[in-house]
């Protein structure tokens, strides 16, 4: 930690607080300005462009009675316990990369699950967007060809949801029933690079000594990983989540690449940021899509509290 | 702290930065209306109130422009308006112009602009002003406001209807051409939708001897009026109007109906 | 020393990079640039279709034949970012001198970015000497009058437009000879619905993955809801029997909530089942594809038909290996046997507005040399230029259009169409209603009746909230034309004699009433909504 100094010798030394001066210009400008507007703009009807009234508190008691808004949650917290289970391959393969003897095939390995990161995201959208395609798609022709189709063909009989047929092909995006698996089978096999590595770096400073000792006791490999390198890794795996659910909750990118502006079929895929989106540029009620921005941030911010203050991980 | 160089050249550059910024731009009133016409109301007003107190101005005029500009400054706030009104009530007494179209200005603000309409109160204000017969077509548009406003406070159609049939006898006045215009025209469409073919009519006929000028308007009035007269079997204005129709208005998607109606009427029936 | 050599070229290079790049923003070189004589004007447009810019190149070459000291310089810019990209270029003052209207150009900013010309096109257009329209005022010489490029609510011309449009049925030509034995189009539903079973059955025997028609979220509408307005015809004639003969908006809003009709009136009905039965020749899913992915089903030979408009001709062509026909959508007639009852007949194109309008920006620093290329573009040699490169649909009067773009010329025999569902009149919560449920429509599941239900449902909140914000909308552009109206007033008492701003205050008092007009009706049309949704 720096040492104090004393507020003379500060302000002597005034000249070396320039050098920040353009950093805190630029956070000014585009993060701080953005969010005091978007603020501001949230107490005023206003269709995004010089004219705007002011409502009050008019936008935020619309929201209360805003049914698509308060029904997107419940599709965002299925979509957040099932990156919670998403996270599970990085963290499963960040420990078989870990536990490789050789350094080099360590390092070969760490650059494979990075490379794929060079691709944009919006590329692996849109290339899953085409897995999806009812008759083009990967997707559609890879459980054919495995008469996994047939399998769901009866499956459907028996439960009776009315997606799947024979000689019918199957549209993930355009069933409202299938919406929610859509989304949540895209990305298959679910390995992030960024989350690996972080794994990676907290398995790496498990000192050799834990993995002796745990061999003298005779603990098997599933052991190991359950009692040994998951507690301390939990520091990683708090952050990522707590990244993931941020981001879960913010983003709409998914949903609005693969859906449309509407959340697809039966509004299945409506996600509080789309709809934020969606009231802004569709509906152009810009003043409302702030208020509903503040909103989500204090329920991020309300959330990430509750993080802080009870999860606790026993170093 | 010592005024170094550096203290110096920033305070230099920040003088620099708020001189350059005070642009000079025409200040005049009719600048200000210039700039209220082109849709800029936040400058417009800006103008009209550094104009203040200035010699050989008209402040009559100069207070209106800033009244009716306020109505328009973004942020539409309730305080802005509130100006507005404080203005334009200084200016209701005295026998001009300024004095009616404040007047018509505050019934607006009591129609549409508060955050809880004062309709009645409107309408009382537009109808005074009506009674004043300005022969001012601004004010005169009031007229047009009561024929909606009486469609608007019925909710059962022969109520309606009758609420719009009070308001015929607004037309004696109007003294300018197009408050009579478009005061029958809208009386007129109004009546047809509440479904009194012979009056909603006699309106429509009344508005295009004034003469509609506004193509879209002109072309919709004239099927209504040719399609009103069908069904009540005026049969030879139905025919004019949908002649006059074709003639002007033949690229239009009515064109083949209208073809259609009319040789139905000019085929003698056995 | 290696060291501070290399820190020395890395911030020599970040140097020479910062001072570029700020001598590209403060002195642009493109902005209207004098370097050799020469004046730049720039010319943006998001239409990206083949021959478009080759066309205005054509136009731009043209012009510079004639001015040798202009350059004209095309910006296209993708249609997905233009709002984006407009709303930047106009508040930074960086845009170019001429911009296509339309996308991300809302009232105000038009009204603040661009400069009107309505003074100009009430003039004869110089670049017509010599033609027939010589002495005609610019805006007659459009087949619209210059409605594309006339701002309603703003009283005043902002742009020159330069085509017309129209939707059409594409067809694959070759494939359509394999599967018929001839290239003859349909014309009747009857005979467009036998081609799609027969194109079914061609490919079935053939062991070919073929569809009828190719479709996504966008061209599929494009048909079926064309389709379905010719179920409504005689509906909207009995709803208003003394109207102006158009569907409006809010008039069937409000006829919805008075329950006049419903989505279960037969009429409605039965549009929903001519959307269906179409729906069946279209590839499965179709409405979770892209525009895209149905052109290259038709282009790659996977479809026989494709519905679009004039616009996508001439990347349809272009892209197609086989030859092209263009026909008519084929609505049912009056004595089709299904669909017969409800339909007067064949739909007008007679209202079609002109589109691909230019307008010329406040901030342009060569306005009068703008201005001259605006009224160039809009003149009669030019469009002639244009329709023959492009191949679109001329909007200059007295222009023949290309051969390939004849089939696309409006026809002005037929109907007024029916009123669509509200939800189609893009209406923003009417219309995700109407989205999010139209599977309901399609598939195995689905039905006319399923989704007729779940507009029954839905609707009525939808209406409600997006007539709300239509009196919204109406209510601030009335209050808009306040301050407006009330200096021409003033002005007008002041300056008795001017002729033009008699007639500006006039045509301003119209438009109040006008706008007041809708105003109150969607009110009406509210409280309406609000009793249909209160009633148990």
């Amino acid at each position: 930690m720096p040492l104090p100094i004393s507020k003379t010798k500060a302000l002597l030394e005034w000249k070396l607080y320039l050098f920040i001066v353009p950093s805190v210009l630029l956070i000014a400008i585009f993060s701080y300005y953005p969010t005091i507007s978007a603020i501001y703009h949230s107490f005023f009807l206003w269709g995004g462009g010089d004219t705007k009234e002011f409502i009050g508190l008019k936008n935020f008691t619309d929201i209360l009675g805003d049914k698509v808004f308060w029904t997107s949650f419940i599709t965002i917290g299925i979509l957040v316990i099932a990156n919670v289970f998403r996270m599970i391959p990085s963290i499963f393969l960040a420990v078989l990369i870990h536990r490789l003897k050789s350094d080099r095939w360590q390092y070969w390995y760490r650059v494979m699950v990075v490379i794929p990161m060079i691709v944009p995201g919006l590329v692996t959208l849109f290339i899953w967007k085409f897995f999806f395609d009812p008759n083009l798609g990967v997707l559609n022709a890879a459980l054919d060809a495995s008469h996994l189709k047939t399998l769901l063909v009866h499956m459907d009989q028996f439960f009776g949801w009315g997606v799947f047929y024979e000689g019918v092909p199957t549209a993930w995006l355009g069933e409202p029933a299938l919406i929610i698996p859509a989304l949540i089978i895209w990305g298959f096999p679910w390995i992030g690079a960024v989350g690996v590595l972080i794994f990676l770096a907290g398995l790496q400073s498990i000192g050799t000594e834990v993995y002796e000792a745990a061999d003298l006791d005779g603990v098997t490999p599933f052991q190991k990983f359950l009692h040994i390198e998951l507690p301390l890794i939990m520091t990683q795996v708090r952050l990522s989540m707590v990244l993931m659910i941020i981001g879960t909750l913010q983003g709409f990118g998914l949903q609005f690449l693969l859906l449309g502006p509407d959340g697809g079929a039966g509004g299945r895929g409506m996600v509080p940021g789309l709809w934020m989106f969606n009231r802004a540029f569709i509906a152009g009620e810009f003043g409302y899509a702030c208020a509903l921005g503040l909103f989500l941030f204090v329920f991020i911010l309300g959330l990430t509290w509750i993080n802080n203050k009870f999860v606790k991980v026993d170093k | 702290m010592p005024f170094t160089p550096t203290l110096r050249l920033l305070a230099a550059f920040a003088f620099f930065v708020f001189a350059a910024s005070a642009i000079a731009k025409e200040v005049s009133l009719q600048s200000a209306w210039n700039l209220a016409e082109a849709n800029l109301f936040n400058d417009s007003n800006k103008v009209f109130r550094d104009l203040k107190g200035q010699p050989g101005i008209d402040e009559r005029e100069r207070a209106f422009g800033e009244a009716v500009t306020y109505l328009n400054v973004q942020p539409r706030t309730p305080q802005n308006i509130a100006r507005a009104q404080e203005l334009l009530k200084t200016l209701t007494s005295g026998e001009d112009m300024y004095d009616q179209l404040a007047g018509f200005y505050l019934a607006r603000i009591d129609e549409d602009y508060l955050t809880l309409p004062e309709p009645e109160r409107a309408k009382a204000a537009y109808l005074e002003l009506l009674q004043r017969r300005t022969g001012n077509p601004l004010v005169e548009s009031g007229a047009v406001r009561l024929a909606l406003l009486a469609e608007l406070s019925a909710t059962d159609p022969e109520s309606r209807r009758e609420a719009l049939l009070s308001t015929r006898s607004l037309a004696q006045n109007l003294l300018t051409r197009e408050g009579r215009r478009d005061f029958h025209l809208n009386l007129g469409l109004a009546l047809l939708k509440a479904g009194d073919l012979d009056s909603g009519l006699e309106e429509l006929l009344a508005a295009d001897a004034e003469g509609i000028t506004r193509p879209l308007s002109e072309r919709s009035a004239w099927v209504a009026i040719a399609e009103a007269a069908r069904v009540t079997d005026k049969k030879e204005i139905a025919a004019k109007y949908y002649r006059k129709f074709l003639e002007k208005y033949g690229r239009d998607t009515r064109s083949f109906t209208v073809e259609l109606r009319l040789k139905e009427l000019e085929t003698p029936q056995p | 020393m290696k060291e501070r050599i290399l820190n020395a070229i890395g911030i020599g290079l970040l140097s020479i990079c910062f001072v570029v790049a700020l001598g590209r923003i403060l002195w642009p070189k493109e902005r209207g640039s004098t370097g050799e004589d020469v004046v730049t004007i720039r010319i943006a447009h998001w239409q990206l279709e083949s021959g478009v810019r080759e066309a205005i190149n054509a136009m731009a070459r043209e012009y510079e034949k004639l001015h040798p000291d202009v350059r004209i310089q095309q910006i296209p810019i993708p249609e997905r970012i233009y709002p984006n990209w407009l709303i930047t270029q106009l508040i930074g003052g960086t845009a170019p001198d001429i911009i296509q209207i339309g996308m991300g150009s809302t009232e105000e900013r038009i009204a603040r970015f661009f400069v009107p010309i309505t003074e100009l096109v009430e003039q004869p257009n110089p670049y017509n000497k010599g033609t027939e329209l010589e002495k005609v005022p610019m805006l007659n010489t459009f087949f619209d009058g210059m409605q594309g490029g006339y701002q309603e609510t703003l009283l005043e011309y902002y742009s020159v437009p330069l085509s017309g449009t129209s939707i059409r049925v594409y067809y694959n030509l070759a494939l359509l000879k394999e599967i018929t034995g001839s290239a003859k189009l349909p014309t009747s539903y009857r005979d467009f619905i036998d081609l799609c079973k027969a194109t079914v059955a061609f490919a079935k025997a053939n062991n070919r993955t073929i569809v009828p028609i190719a479709g996504s979220k966008y061209n599929g509408p494009l048909l079926m809801n064309a389709l379905f307005a010719s179920q409504t015809q005689k509906l909207m004639d009995q709803l208003s029997p003394t109207g102006t003969l158009i569907a409006d908006t809010t008039l069937t809003m409000e006829w919805l909530a008075q329950n006049k009709w419903s989505p279960n009136s037969p009429e409605v009905l039965s549009g929903l089942t001519l959307m269906r039965e179409v729906s069946e020749f279209l590839q499965p899913g179709f409405m979770q594809l892209q525009r895209d992915d149905a052109t290259f089903y038709f282009v790659q030979g996977r479809s026989l038909m494709i519905c679009s408009g004039s616009w996508d001709s001439t990347s349809i062509r272009s892209q197609s290996p086989f030859a092209v026909g263009v026909g008519r959508i084929p609505f049912p007639t009056p004595d089709d046997p299904e669909f017969g009852p409800f339909t007067k007949g064949r739909i007008s194109e007679a209202g079609a507005v002109s589109a691909v309008s230019f307008g010329l920006t406040r901030s342009s620093e060569n306005p009068a040399i703008a201005q001259d290329f605006l009224l160039f573009l809009g003149s009669q040699p030019a469009n002639r230029v244009w329709t023959n490169v492009s191949r679109w649909i001329p909007a200059v009067v007295g222009v023949e259009p290309h051969p390939d773009a004849a089939p696309f010329q409006p026809l002005m025999d037929g109907y007024a169409p029916g009123f669509p569902l509200p939800n189609q009149a893009n209406q923003p919560d009417s219309a995700r209603i109407y989205n999010t449920n139209i599977n309901d429509l399609f598939g195995p599941e689905g039905s006319p009746q399923k989704f007729a239900n779940r507009l029954l449902e839905g609707n009525l909140e939808a209406q409600k909230s997006d007539l709300a914000r239509l009196i919204r909308t109406t209510s601030m552009n009335s209050k808009r034309r306040d301050t407006v109206v009330a200096a021409l007033a003033v002005q007008r008492v002041k300056d008795p004699g001017d002729a033009k701003l008699d007639e500006k205050l006039d045509e301003a008092l119209q438009s109040i009433a006008f706008i007041e007009r809708g105003y109150y009706l969607n009110k009406a049309a509210l409280r309406a909504t609000e009793t249909a949704l209160a009633k148990p």
